[in-house]
C-alpha cells in the first residue's frame, strides 16, 4: 500500500505564519517580485470567487477586490516541507516527493515495525501532528485522491478491492500535472472536450483507442486510471551543511556582499575540514519587513571552493527585493571529495582529458553519436585523397 | 571491377554512427568536353590550372587498379574544383574530389 501525506496550501500557510486563520478569508500568494505577475496558491474563499493559481494579478483583483495578497516565504515553505519529509523518514519511510506539501511512501516493510498498516498510519500521524491528511491506497494516485477528500487529522484507507471503483469516480482533471510524458495538460483538456469526465471513462477505453487519440500520454493516463503506476522513486538520503549570519541591521549592496563572503568562507572551511564537496548551494535571506528569498546555484563540478561559491552567488543577491536581516547558505548533498577533482589535480594533462571527455559527452547528448567524430591519418602520403584520412566515432580523449 | 566511391573501410560521411568512414570520397559529376572538361554540372570551365595522372595498384590485379586523370579547374562561378576521369577500361566516368 502507498501512503500519501498531504498538507494542502503549504506555501500559503508558510507565508501566513502565525496568521494562518486568514485562510478563512479570500487571500492568495502575491507574485514573486522577479517572476511573472500571476498569483500563487489561493485560500478556499478566494477559490470560491473563481480564482486559481496562475490567474494574472490584475484579473484576480478585478474579480475579487477584497483579495488579500500575501508575500511569499519560500524559505519557510521549504523548511516546513523538509520537516514533513524528515519526520516521515524518521519513522523509517523511503519518501517520494515532487511537490510542496505532498509526500508518498510505501507501507510495505514498515508494517512489521509499526504493527500493521494502522500502526504505520498512527506513527506517521504522531510524527506529523494533526494538520496533514493521510491516506493509504494501492496506488499513488488513489492515495492522493483519498487524502484530498480526507478531513485534516483524518486517515483514510482504500482497500485493494475498492481501487477500481475509487479511481473510476475521480474526475480526469486529477491527472493534470501528474502525467510524466509531454503534452499531459493538453491531453487532459482534450479528454474533457471529448466527454471523458471521469477516470472510469478513460479506463474503459481500449488500449488502441487511447493510443490513437492521445498518443503515448494517453496510454500513461489510461494506465493511471486503471491503477497501473510506476514504482515510487524515493529521494536519496540527504545531508546538508548550513551556515548563517544575522545581519546587525537590514543590509543591502556591499554589506550583503560582505555577508556572502563570510558565509562562503565558513562553509568552504567546514566542507574542506570534513573532506567534502557539494553539488549545489542554496542561499536564502530573511527580508526586513517579512518574507524571504532564496536562490540555488549549481557549479559545474562538485566543489568546496569559497571563491567559486562567491562567483556563483554574488550576482544573485542583486535581485533581492528588500534589505535582508539574515543570510543562510546551505551545501546540498555534500559528498566525499574526489582526490582527482579539478581543484586539487596537479596533472593538467589528465584534467584536460577529463574535461574534453565531459564536453564530448555533452555534445553527443545533444546532437547524437554522429555529431562527434575523430579524424585519423590513414595513409597521409597517398596520392588518392580518399585513402589519406579516416573519420571514426569519437570515443574519448584517451 | 572496383569503382571510385565508398571503399571497403566504410560508407560516405554521414553514414550510420559507429562505422568508420573515409574523408574526401569521390562524388559523381556530369562533365562535358574531353579530354579536358569544358563544363561541370552545367557550369562552364574558365581555366584548367593543372592536370595530372594517378596510376596505382596495377600490380595487384584489375580489381585493385586505379587509373585517374585529374584536372584542377576554375569555374565561371569562381569555384576552384578538382575533378578526375576514371580511365580504367569500361568506365570513363567523371568524379569531383577534394584533393
Amino acid at each position: 500500500m502507498v501512503i500519501c501525506a498531504l498538507l494542502p496550501l503549504l506555501q500559503l500557510r508558510a507565508a501566513l505564519g502565525e496568521a494562518v486563520a486568514r485562510l478563512r478569508e479570500p487571500v492568495a500568494l502575491a507574485p514573486p517580485h522577479d517572476g511573472p505577475r500571476v498569483i500563487g496558491e489561493v485560500s478556499p474563499p478566494a477559490r470560491a470567487f473563481g480564482l486559481t493559481p496562475g490567474t494574472s494579478l490584475g484579473e484576480a483583483v478585478e474579480i475579487c477586490p477584497e483579495l488579500g495578497l500575501i508575500t511569499p516565504d519560500p524559505t519557510r515553505a521549504e523548511a516546513v516541507h523538509e520537516g514533513i519529509l524528515r519526520r516521515l523518514e524518521g519513522i523509517g519511510a523511503a519518501v517520494e516527493s515532487s511537490r510542496p506539501g505532498e509526500a508518498f511512501f510505501r507501507a510495505d516493510g514498515l508494517d512489521r515495525l509499526h504493527g500493521g498498516l494502522g500502526g504505520v498510519l498512527a506513527a506517521a500521524r504522531r510524527g506529523l501532528g494533526p494538520a496533514p491528511r493521510l491516506a493509504a491506497a494501492p496506488t499513488r494516485l488513489a492515495a492522493l485522491a483519498a487524502a484530498l477528500e480526507a478531513e485534516p487529522g483524518e486517515a483514510v484507507t482504500v482497500e485493494p478491492a475498492r481501487l477500481r471503483g475509487h479511481l473510476a469516480a475521480l474526475p480526469v482533471t486529477i491527472l493534470a500535472g501528474r502525467l510524466e510524458r509531454p503534452g499531459g495538460e493538453e491531453a487532459v483538456r482534450s479528454m474533457r472536450r471529448l466527454g471523458l469526465k471521469r477516470l472510469g471513462d478513460l479506463a474503459a477505453l481500449s488500449r488502441d483507442h487511447a493510443a490513437d487519440r492521445f498518443g503515448p500520454v494517453g496510454l500513461e493516463a489510461r494506465g493511471l486510471a486503471r491503477g497501473e503506476e510506476a514504482p515510487l522513486r524515493p529521494r536519496p538520503p540527504r545531508e546538508e551543511i548550513v551556515e548563517q549570519v544575522e545581519l546587525p541591521e537590514a543590509a543591502s549592496g556591499r554589506h550583503l556582499q560582505g555577508g556572502i563572503a563570510i558565509l562562503c568562507d565558513r562553509l568552504s572551511g567546514r566542507l574542506r575540514a570534513a573532506g567534502l564537496v557539494a553539488r549545489a548551494f542554496v542561499l536564502d535571506a530573511r527580508l526586513s519587513g517579512g518574507g524571504s528569498w532564496s536562490r540555488e546555484a549549481f557549479p559545474r563540478h562538485p566543489t568546496a571552493s569559497s571563491q567559486l561559491m562567491r562567483t556563483l552567488l554574488s550576482p544573485a543577491v542583486e535581485g533581492l527585493p528588500r534589505p535582508a536581516e539574515r543570510l543562510r547558505l546551505r551545501a546540498v548533498a555534500p559528498a566525499p571529495a574526489d582526490p582527482e577533482q579539478f581543484e586539487l589535480d596537479h596533472r593538467p594533462e589528465r584534467a584536460r582529458r577529463r574535461r574534453l571527455d565531459e564536453a564530448a559527452r555533452q555534445v553527443r547528448a545533444v546532437v547524437g553519436e554522429r555529431g562527434l567524430m575523430r579524424v585519423l591519418d590513414a595513409e597521409a602520403d597517398s596520392r588518392l585523397p580518399e585513402r589519406r584520412m579516416l573519420l571514426t566515432p569519437y570515443r574519448g580523449a584517451g | 571491377m572496383s569503382r571510385p566511391g565508398p571503399t571497403r573501410a566504410g560508407r560516405a560521411p554521414g553514414g550510420r554512427a559507429g562505422r568508420v568512414t573515409r574523408l574526401y570520397q569521390p562524388r559523381p559529376v556530369e562533365v562535358v568536353g574531353g579530354p579536358a572538361p569544358v563544363q561541370v554540372d552545367g557550369v562552364d570551365v574558365v581555366a584548367v590550372r593543372e592536370e595530372w595522372l594517378v596510376e596505382d595498384g596495377w600490380w595487384q590485379g584489375a580489381d585493385r587498379e586505379v587509373r585517374r586523370r585529374y584536372f584542377e579547374l576554375v569555374l565561371v562561378d569562381g569555384r576552384d574544383l578538382t575533378v578526375f576521369r576514371d580511365c580504367r577500361p569500361g568506365s570513363g566516368r567523371w568524379y569531383s574530389q577534394r584533393a
